[in-house]
């Protein structure tokens, strides 16, 4: 629930740096024809290349974009820009009753959300339909396992030295029939696989680790029904089962104090996810949430960097508890402004191994690191902790370099067993992300 | 782990091309290894492989560093800039007003302020494209600021040397810079500093503290200039001491020059007055030496050689010393320069003449006379803020051949509240009359929102009523002019919490 808005924050809405240019263009209040607002939303109406204004409108209790313009990103420059004035000049925008176009959206989203719940419930209503395509997912799945086990048996046969000549083909091929046979996450996993050919020093050690990851999916999908529940929910996890919101919230949640360590965005065909990554201030241990959102929208999230949600959330099945859903619809936020205690390098390397013994396709954990001081030099990048424990960061983090200074800080960070991907960080009272 | 590194070496040839290795490893792994198929190899090959992989991962323990710490930043001591006002610095960069940029940089400065770290990437990069704003930026980063800038080569600009000794081992626009504050605060010293590595500086380094040497000119610089054109091996280098110490009306250049030209140009006295000319036959050495080229293609304006040497005396000489001589105004003079058969090069001198003297009066004469247009705008900005208004207002008043805006747009820096609302009004009077709009006045008026007192804002605003039948026209331009200058009221006002005015 968004009570105020920073100009920062209304700019991590946009769904590309062309959007915040078109937005601030129009972000001034002479180009409105109206600006207001009411409880927990803003509208307005906006002349535009079109005969009629268009007509905008945005919630914050949920955040949410409406526009009347042909544009076809979401927020579009419109909404964006409305959002960008609320945030640095709330007060040119007038409070007024909500208009009846505004309303009727309203209304007509609320009246979506329940229609696609009662088809949910509809669904569930039927297992035996249920179970049918449950089966013929099985089936397909099957087929993509063995496909893939022939696919792993021929390039291991082959080489790794004569597959890194193979055509992009090869892979792309292999990943798009995975997708065919319903195994989403084993085509995401083959795809990952054919940009490690590129990934400079070390490729084949980290091919090998790859494939060998894959094969081990294989072996496990061929005996799942001889693994214990928490091992099954794994493979079926990473093989790209889809499990129902639902059944995720009727588990045991855990309640806790939730602060955002930060986003990361993924792009693979098209399909945009995004990671938020939460860490329990009391029970001390990661979340993360999944968001998707196709083509040009971004995945937009309530959940805000440098604040913490006291909320319950649900941990999705499977031997390590990292993903998760929220079962509090829209948590009271609190901005931190002293830092959190963090782990010293060691104890989250540590707690990574841990996760990674349990669920060998863990892929990444965050964590909050206290005391911790970024270098640069002739060999790279890396993160010392105030016991000189050194390890490499990932890219080039400049803001990263200028918030500390030199001086030790504490920073967010995502550990995938051999960098780290620095998200946000502590300086001046306040968490700035860095992503 | 030796099985590890066998596993990879046949995984890279090909398990089909190579006999399996032993599947075995001394340790926890031999229970599970034992259960591997060697009949499959490619199953077993993949098997220990992950076997390997978990073991390997599981047990990583980062190591210990017992190299020293780079050195940390030295802590600030100006206040940080607060968050609300530091918002501006990224919209003004997406919207690319590179102006208001510089505006806002300056603003920052002058109010003892900082940029929060968090910033200071972006500004950094900034620079690295716009070189402009490299000074004003060097001026808000603060020590932090110049830490980082010592890291990446691309921003090395900005690793200004604090102290003598470094400048004389560094290089680059932070040194220029740094020279230039020096020379600011103390002349003096600067020269001495400079002198002292002269002889080993490249060329671009010698004509980059030459220039420098602008600020606080006086004699005092003078038996160093004068040193420059005896021994120094670059004719740039000369050429622009030379015109350095022309810049300086009781030099010993300046009076070789008058010594000169003396001969060559009189004042004809009488009911007609007229100037008469004798154009020199040759440039001699000692000319040569103090900076008089003997190369005709040099000038701007077509001129023979003899003419263009004359041309360069005549701009050697401050322009009062002919009112002193004559007894005469600028006006009466350059009319009679009109009159006469040498009137290019009569106009062109005296104007690169009041461009090394800067003169009000001398400026509105010259910024009324075509042949010389090439220079107006140097003309005007040679000027100080205060003199352009006035000599803008006074052209607008009396010279009716130019738009109106020509001459108020020309006016640089930032202008006085009084010359704003000078502007408004006339503004006003254009756009509620129905006359159609000339593009170049539209060019104008947008381009004058950058100079334009941001404390009128609400006076700018209030003004706008054009004209029904030119109001479509105008909208845009007087929307865009208007957004301007608001954006600018509150970068300004963001910077100063405390104060009302600007």
């Amino acid at each position: 629930m968004l009570t105020t808005v920073t100009p920062e924050q209304a700019r991590a809405f946009a769904p590309d740096a062309a959007s915040v240019k078109a937005a601030e263009k129009l972000a001034i209040p002479t180009k409105w024809v109206s600006l207001h607002q009411s409880e927990q939303l803003l509208w307005g109406t906006c002349k535009g290349s079109g005969k009629e204004p268009y007509q905008t409108a945005v919630t914050l209790n949920e955040v949410a974009f409406y526009c009347s313009c042909p544009s076809r990103k979401i927020p579009c420059k419109h909404a964006l820009s409305l959002l960008f004035l609320y945030s640095s000049q709330a007060s040119c925008l007038t409070t007024a009753d909500v208009p009846g176009w505004a309303s009727e959206w309203q209304a007509a989203r609320t009246a979506r959300q329940a229609k696609a719940a009662s088809k949910r419930a509809e669904s569930v209503a039927d297992p035996a339909a249920q179970a049918k395509r449950a089966a013929k997912r099985q089936q397909n799945v099957d087929k993509g396992v063995a496909l893939l086990e022939r696919w792993l048996y021929d390039l291991i046969g082959q080489g790794l030295i004569a597959a890194q000549k193979q055509p992009p083909r090869y892979w792309h091929e292999m990943a798009a029939r995975l997708v065919d046979a319903q195994a989403p996450g084993l085509a995401r996993l083959v795809q990952q696989t054919a940009v490690l050919r590129f990934s400079g020093d070390g490729w084949h050690e980290q091919l090998l680790q790859q494939l060998a990851r894959l094969h081990l999916l294989v072996q496990g999908s061929y005996r799942l029904d001889q693994l214990p529940p928490e091992r099954q929910a794994d493979v079926r996890t990473a093989v790209g089962w889809p499990i129902k919101q639902e059944d995720v919230l009727a588990l045991p949640s855990v309640a806790d104090e939730w602060l955002v360590m930060g986003h990361r965005t993924e792009e693979q065909d098209r399909l945009n996810t995004q990671f938020t990554w939460l860490w329990g201030q009391h029970t001390q241990q990661p979340a993360l949430f999944l968001e998707f959102a196709y083509g040009k929208t971004a995945p937009v999230s309530n959940w805000l960097a440098g604040g913490a949600y006291a909320a319950e959330l649900a941990f999705y099945p499977g031997s390590v508890r990292l993903r998760a859903l929220s079962k509090t619809d829209a948590p009271p936020r609190q901005t931190l402004t002293v830092a959190t205690d963090g782990l010293t390098l060691s104890t989250a390397v540590a707690q990574f191994n841990q996760m990674l013994a349990q669920n060998p396709w863990l892929e990444s954990v965050a964590f909050p690191l206290a005391d911790v001081i970024p270098i640069v030099d002739e060999t790279g990048w890396y993160l010392q902790d105030a016991a000189h424990y050194r390890l490499p960061l990932h890219g080039e983090p400049w803001t990263l370099l200028a918030l500390s200074g030199g001086h030790p800080l504490t920073i967010t960070a995502e550990w995938n067993g051999a960098r780290w991907l620095s998200l946000a960080a502590w300086s001046e009272g306040q968490l700035r992300t860095l992503v | 782990m030796n099985l590890w590194r066998n596993l990879l070496n046949n995984s890279l040839v090909g398990s089909r091309n190579q006999p399996l290795p032993p599947l075995t490893e001394p340790g926890p792994l031999t229970p599970l290894l034992a259960q591997l198929d060697p009949a499959q190899p490619e199953a077993s090959l993949l098997s220990a492989a992950a076997l390997c992989t978990q073991y390997q991962q599981t047990s990583f323990v980062p190591v210990q560093d017992a190299t020293p710490l780079p050195e940390a930043a030295v802590a600030e001591t100006v206040p940080a800039l607060s968050l609300a006002a530091a918002d501006y610095l990224p919209r003004l960069i997406e919207l690319d007003q590179r102006l208001l940029v510089l505006e806002w940089l300056t603003a920052v400065s002058a109010s003892q302020q900082r940029l929060p770290f968090h910033l200071l990437v972006t500004v950094l990069t900034y620079g690295t494209l716009h070189v402009e704003a490299r000074p004003a930026i060097l001026a808000v980063i603060g020590h932090r600021g110049r830490w980082l800038a010592r890291k990446k080569g691309s921003w090395r600009y900005a690793a200004e040397p604090a102290t003598a000794v470094e400048w004389q081992q560094s290089s680059g626009t932070a040194r220029h810079l740094f020279f230039q504050q020096l020379r600011q605060t103390n002349p003096e010293e600067a020269r001495q500093l400079l002198q002292t590595t002269w002889d080993t500086e490249p060329v671009n380094e010698r004509l980059a503290a030459l220039e420098s040497l602008r600020f606080n000119l006086s004699l005092a610089d003078e038996p160093f200039l004068e040193s420059c054109l005896d021994q120094d091996r670059s004719n740039k280098v000369r050429s622009l001491a030379a015109r350095l110490l022309a810049c300086l009306p009781d030099s010993q250049l300046v009076a070789r020059m008058i010594a000169r030209i003396r001969p060559l140009l009189n004042l004809v006295e009488g009911a007609q007055p007229s100037l008469q000319i004798t154009l020199p036959t040759a440039v001699e050495e000692a000319w040569q030496r103090d900076g008089i080229e003997d190369n005709y293609n040099r000038s701007f304006v077509a001129m023979g050689r003899n003419a263009w040497t004359f041309c360069q005396l005549l701009a050697c000489i401050p322009p009062n010393f002919w009112l002193q001589t004559w007894g005469k105004n600028p006006a009466q003079l350059i009319e009679l320069a009109i009159q006469n058969e040498h009137k290019v090069l009569l106009l062109e001198g005296w104007a690169e003449a009041t461009l090394r003297h800067p003169d009000p009066d001398w400026a509105a004469v010259l910024l009324q006379q075509e042949s010389v247009s090439h220079r107006h705008r140097a003309l005007m900005q040679a000027l100080p803020v205060s003199q352009q208004e006035q000599v803008a207002l006074q052209l607008v008043d009396t010279v009716s051949n130019k738009p109106k805006f020509f001459w108020l747009a020309m006016v640089s820096g930032q202008w006085s509240e009084a010359y704003g609302r000078e502007v408004l009004d006339r503004f006003r009077s254009v756009i509620t009359s129905a006359s159609p709009i000339d593009p170049l006045e539209w060019r104008w008026v947008a381009g004058m929102a950058v100079h334009f007192p941001p404390s009128l804002a609400d006076e700018a605003a209030a003004l706008w009523q054009p004209h029904p039948d030119t109001a479509v026209a105008w909208q845009p331009i007087l929307d865009q002019f208007n957004q301007i200058i608001r954006l600018r009221y509150d970068m300004i006002t963001a910077i100063h919490p405390q104060k009302e005015q600007l």
